[in-house]
């Protein structure tokens, strides 16, 4: 029995000094690689930080808790990761969503230098400009639609023309929403400016 | 069968289940038709060729199938409606009908290009082709009928069936809504009906007082 147990061991003792071996033969990692590895450890958290706080899983003050919860390089990418999640979801045609983001930044970024009114500022501008422009679209698009309509000899007030599956409509709400996103960029980096470590 | 100026009514004779369509010639600007629920290409049973005869039967009444302009379905169950995919790929008929049952005609194959709802279809005809559009959801969310004033005709789709109604145990049938509607309906004005389908009657009531009668009987076992 004796004899059997010590080879056993024997035998576990020299896998591990082969796997040993076998690591201590690699090379170091670069500060570069340590960077990414950090970058994919923590960037996921500060992620799932930002999707939980849309979800309304996370309220405000459970952002602001997990945004100073990790410390150094860690705390670093966590904040950057969250910060430029909540930046992406400022968009146009998520009305809902925009707005719990700006509220979850204007959290993190405290009072800091107005912010919350100079991006609610900015917001309500872009937002009344943006649907001014999109229902002008919309209705010129709707009376062209009821002219060719008329043409055909069909009108009346039962008649709705479908917008929804109209390409060239389709191509002049993508321009618009194109030409807003400057606007927006603007937006985000009020934000990003105040919130982003250096 | 031409039942007055241009307005026909193909009554399904078939063995299998299809509906009853009819058609308005002329209705439209450049000679082109508006037909109302051109039913199924093939009967789901016994593959008899629903359009085919359909086409057929215009023909014999001196209307050119390919001179379709607008199609105006009552809802979206195929029944009433797989005909349409084929006449908008064939002549590039619009379609015309409820937002609330556009899905089911998309999962044909079929395109809207009309959302109707309640008020007045217009046509090129002139004002005594206005057509009233009353949305009467129950049988389907999104069924429409058709009430002609000029010739107090009522298109009933599946609301209103000879001696009986439609069904409302298909997704989003709703017998409470069945009520209100064909309610609605027995208050216009009203001579002729074509039903959606022949169930024991060709289904077109003609006359004020069988059309009186229907509704009374009807609205019994509501």
């Amino acid at each position: 029995m004796d004899h059997e147990k010590e080879t056993e061991e024997e035998r576990v003792k020299s896998a591990l000094e082969i796997a040993m071996e076998r690591i201590s033969g690699l090379p170091e990692l670069t500060p570069e690689e340590i960077a990414e590895q950090k970058e994919r450890e923590y960037r996921p958290v500060g992620e799932a930080l930002a999707n939980k706080y849309m979800q309304e899983i996370l309220d405000e003050n459970d952002l602001l808790s997990g945004f100073n919860d990790h410390q150094g390089v860690a705390g670093t990418i966590v904040r950057r990761a969250l910060v430029a999640h909540l930046c992406r979801s400022i968009q146009l045609d998520d009305f809902q969503a925009t707005v719990r983001a700006m509220n979850g930044l204007c959290q993190l970024a405290g009072d800091a230098e107005g912010i919350r009114e100079k991006a609610n500022t900015a917001w309500t501008r872009i937002l009344d400009d943006f649907e001014n422009r999109k229902n002008k679209t919309l209705q010129e698009n709707e009376a062209s639609e009821r002219e060719r309509l008329n043409v055909l000899g069909i009108s009346g007030s039962a008649v709705r023309p479908n917008l929804k599956d109209n390409e060239s409509l389709k191509k002049k709400l993508d321009e618009l929403h194109a030409s807003f996103e400057p606007g927006l960029e603007g937006l985000r980096a009020v934000f990003l400016q105040q919130l982003q470590p250096e | 069968m031409n039942v007055f100026d241009n307005f026909h009514v193909y009554l399904w004779r078939g063995n299998d289940n299809n509906c009853n369509t009819c058609l308005l010639a002329n209705a439209l600007n450049e000679g082109k038709h508006l037909i109302v629920d051109p039913g199924h290409v093939l009967t789901p049973s016994y593959r008899e060729p629903g359009l085919e005869r359909l086409a057929q039967e215009m023909r014999g009444d001196g209307v050119d199938y390919s001179s379709i302009g607008l199609v105006v379905l009552t809802h979206g169950h195929p029944d009433h409606c797989e005909a349409a995919v084929s006449i908008q790929k064939e002549t590039r008929a619009l379609i015309a009908m409820h937002q609330a049952d556009e899905e089911m005609f998309q999962m044909l194959g079929g395109r809207v290009d009309i959302y109707l709802q309640d008020g007045m279809l217009e046509l090129a005809a002139g004002k005594q082709s206005g057509l009233q559009i009353l949305h009467s959801p129950g049988h389907s969310p999104g069924h429409v009928a058709i009430y002609w004033p000029y010739r107090k005709v009522l298109i009933a789709g599946d609301c209103i069936f000879y001696r009986s109604t439609g069904r409302t145990d298909f997704p989003g049938g709703s017998s409470d809504m069945l009520r209100d509607s064909i309610e609605r309906l027995s208050r216009l004005d009203i001579e002729y009906i074509l039903c959606g389908h022949p169930y024991g009657h060709p289904g077109f009531i003609q006359g004020r007082d069988d059309v009186r009668e229907n509704f009374e009987l009807i609205k019994d076992y509501l």
